[in-house]
């Protein structure tokens, strides 16, 4: 067998080990950060009565219509 | 280590060994893969294919040390009933199950340019892709019980039963004749590599052990937070139930 084929057997094994931890790491980092933000969120104190979260209320955002599924306060 | 018991204190001292651990593994694998892929020669029989021993090796010794720590951690939480034991046994799974496939991968790559197969039914190959398949029951289970404590007292069975498959994987080589080589490193009366292998072998291997180690305490805090999360979404739908502002 030639060194080309050695070497590429090698670099399929390195590629194939990089590919599982790598993903391993990134969904850990990922997850980690999902669940911080999440109970960061839960955590946060409830917004004044009135008030929404993001943008001020204008007129042309009226407030939800009864039964609509839009967050409310 | 019993003051790390408390959940609160084992979040701060992870948040704080956790960064050092991760740069330690980045450090040491650095090393490692310049050790393995430059400055290691490559062998007299096996030629540059023995580059693959350096990923392999130490894959296969962190699919065994993890299920370990599982088996440890299914002691705790049987025995002591303790949260962090549940959080330890969820957190290694995943991390031992993907060092088991590179295991198998890696040896697969390796045994078609050595051996003219991929795969063959030997006891060592068998008893790891038993290993893999455990891991990826355990993984399943803790996928199918939503409530946590329940889940973790039946992983805590399997894995203890599983446990017996581990010195499987390790003394098939001794106890069968299989065309997997005996170990050469971890025997009695000491490694038979050559040292200009050796070492490169041993750097990978506590890189790999650095960051199963980092991604079992990051693990374990993510859990830790998915468990207040839902303590909270239960609190809060209580409230809501009993008609009191969520």
């Amino acid at each position: 067998m030639s060194e080309a084929a050695h070497w590429a057997y090698v670099a399929a094994a390195y590629a194939a080990g990089l590919i599982i931890v790598g993903a391993l790491v990134i969904h850990a980092v990922l997850d980690a950060r999902a669940q911080r933000r999440t109970l960061a969120r839960l955590e946060a104190p409830p917004p004044p009565r009135g008030a929404r979260a993001g943008t001020p209320r204008t007129p042309a955002s009226p407030t939800p219509a009864a039964g609509s599924t839009e967050a409310r306060p | 280590m019993i003051r790390l018991a408390n959940p609160t204190r084992f979040m701060a001292f992870a948040g704080a060994v956790l960064p050092w651990l991760a740069a330690a593994a980045a450090a040491s694998l650095a090393v490692g893969l310049w050790l393995a892929l430059i400055v290691a020669p490559p062998d007299y029989q096996q030629g540059e294919t023995v580059r693959i021993m350096f990923l392999h090796v130490p894959a296969a010794w962190l699919a065994l040390m993890m299920y370990s720590i599982m088996a440890l951690s299914a002691i705790g939480t049987l025995v002591w009933r303790h949260p962090l034991a549940d959080v330890s046994q969820k957190a290694a799974a995943p991390i031992g199950a993907a060092f088991t496939l590179v295991c198998l991968v890696t040896g697969s790559l390796w045994g078609k340019p050595m051996w003219g197969t991929w795969w063959v039914w030997d006891a060592r190959l068998t008893s790891v892709l038993v290993l893999l398949l455990m891991y990826c029951g355990i993984l399943a289970l803790w996928a199918t019980l939503e409530e946590p404590n329940r889940a973790a007292r039946a992983v805590a069975i399997l894995t203890l039963v599983g446990f017996v498959n581990i010195p499987i994987v390790k003394f098939s080589v001794d106890w069968w004749n299989t065309l997997h080589q005996p170990a050469s490193v971890l025997r009695v009366g000491g490694p038979t590599i050559d040292p200009s292998m050796l070492w490169p072998l041993l750097v990978m291997a506590v890189a790999f052990t650095l960051l199963a180690l980092a991604l079992h305490l990051s693990g374990m805090r993510t859990e830790i937070l998915r468990r207040r999360i839902r303590t909270r979404r239960i609190l809060a739908a209580e409230r809501l139930d009993r008609g009191a502002p969520a």
